[in-house]
């Protein structure tokens, strides 16, 4: 294993005494800060998006989902893996999920929920975040969204697991695009577990 | 937004997830894949429902119904013009926006 280290100096930290270190871990593909605790923070991050639009409800959404591609996305570490709209996560710890909404509604006046969905047993699902975008006009077409966000703690990334749902959108569009994010979910690992 | 792709006709036709792309990069009907195994429209049926969307649009958003409405005084000064000029003075304020926008 190949290790880069650089030790930094102790000017403004908490704790002067301790030097921090920043380690590139080539076996793990990712940035690994070291805290004088050993508490480390490896920064994994990753994005995925809907790319086709559809009309009413998911529990989960579960299809048309990629990757984003475009205009110079970059990812750390390892990627989120999908199935049937279950996101399994590729390392163990603390992430931060958040969930975005772009959605449409034309002549119908209600509101169109977004929700993350957590499970830490790989079975029952619950609603960890969820809101709205909410429409008033009963004629024309509008234009909304809406974001959510959640932190999970991932001690087993065989049990926990995350899936996006939308509720209440009979008459609404979930909006998706190939070329640019309208309805995504972003990943990113804070920390240990 | 007007209406401009297929998708934005096959998003009225089933509820949920049931279409995608085998290209995402590159929405042409070709590349239309159908998930929940039931019928898939013809091109014709994409094509022509895009352009019933269209139509719909245009008139609700580009047509003497759409600039006469933005044009209109408001339900306030509606009433209030009744109210100072009755019936007669008030049809006679619409009847202007009505000439300046004939139905076509």
């Amino acid at each position: 294993m190949s290790k880069t280290v650089i030790t930094l100096p102790s000017f403004g930290l908490t704790d002067p005494g301790a030097d921090k270190t920043i380690m590139w871990d080539d076996s793990a593909s990712a940035l690994a800060i070291t805290g004088p605790g050993g508490d480390k923070h490896t920064l994994v991050g990753s994005v995925w998006r809907l790319n086709t639009s559809f009309t009413g409800d998911a529990n989960p959404i579960d299809a048309n989902l990629e990757v984003v591609d475009t205009d110079g996305y970059g990812s750390l570490g390892s990627a989120m893996s999908e199935s049937s709209g279950i996101f399994t996560f590729p390392s163990t710890g603390v992430w931060y999920i958040k969930a975005q909404l772009g959605c449409s509604s034309t002549g119908a006046i209600a509101y169109h929920t977004i929700a993350i969905h957590t499970t830490t047993d790989n079975s029952s699902y619950g609603s960890a975040a969820d809101c709205n975008a909410n429409f008033a006009h009963s004629s024309g077409t509008y234009h909304g969204s809406a974001s959510c966000d959640c932190i999970l703690d991932v001690t087993d990334t065989a049990n926990c697991k995350v899936k996006f749902v939308v509720d209440n959108a009979a008459s609404h569009s979930t909006k998706g695009n190939t070329g640019n994010n309208s309805t995504y979910f972003v990943f990113i690992r804070l920390g240990d577990t | 937004m007007r209406p401009t792709h297929i998708e934005d006709y096959l998003i009225t036709v089933r509820l949920g997830q049931w279409f995608g792309w085998s290209d995402s990069k590159n929405k042409v009907y070709a590349n239309l894949i159908v998930h929940d195994g039931g019928s898939k429209p013809s091109e014709s049926d994409c094509t022509n429902g895009l352009k019933a969307l269209q139509d719909a649009w245009d008139l609700e958003n580009d047509s003497y119904k759409s600039k006469r409405r933005t044009e209109y005084p408001s339900i306030a000064d509606q009433l209030d013009d009744i109210y100072h000029n009755g019936i007669d003075g008030w049809k006679a304020t619409i009847k202007t926006t009505k000439d300046k926008y004939a139905k076509g």
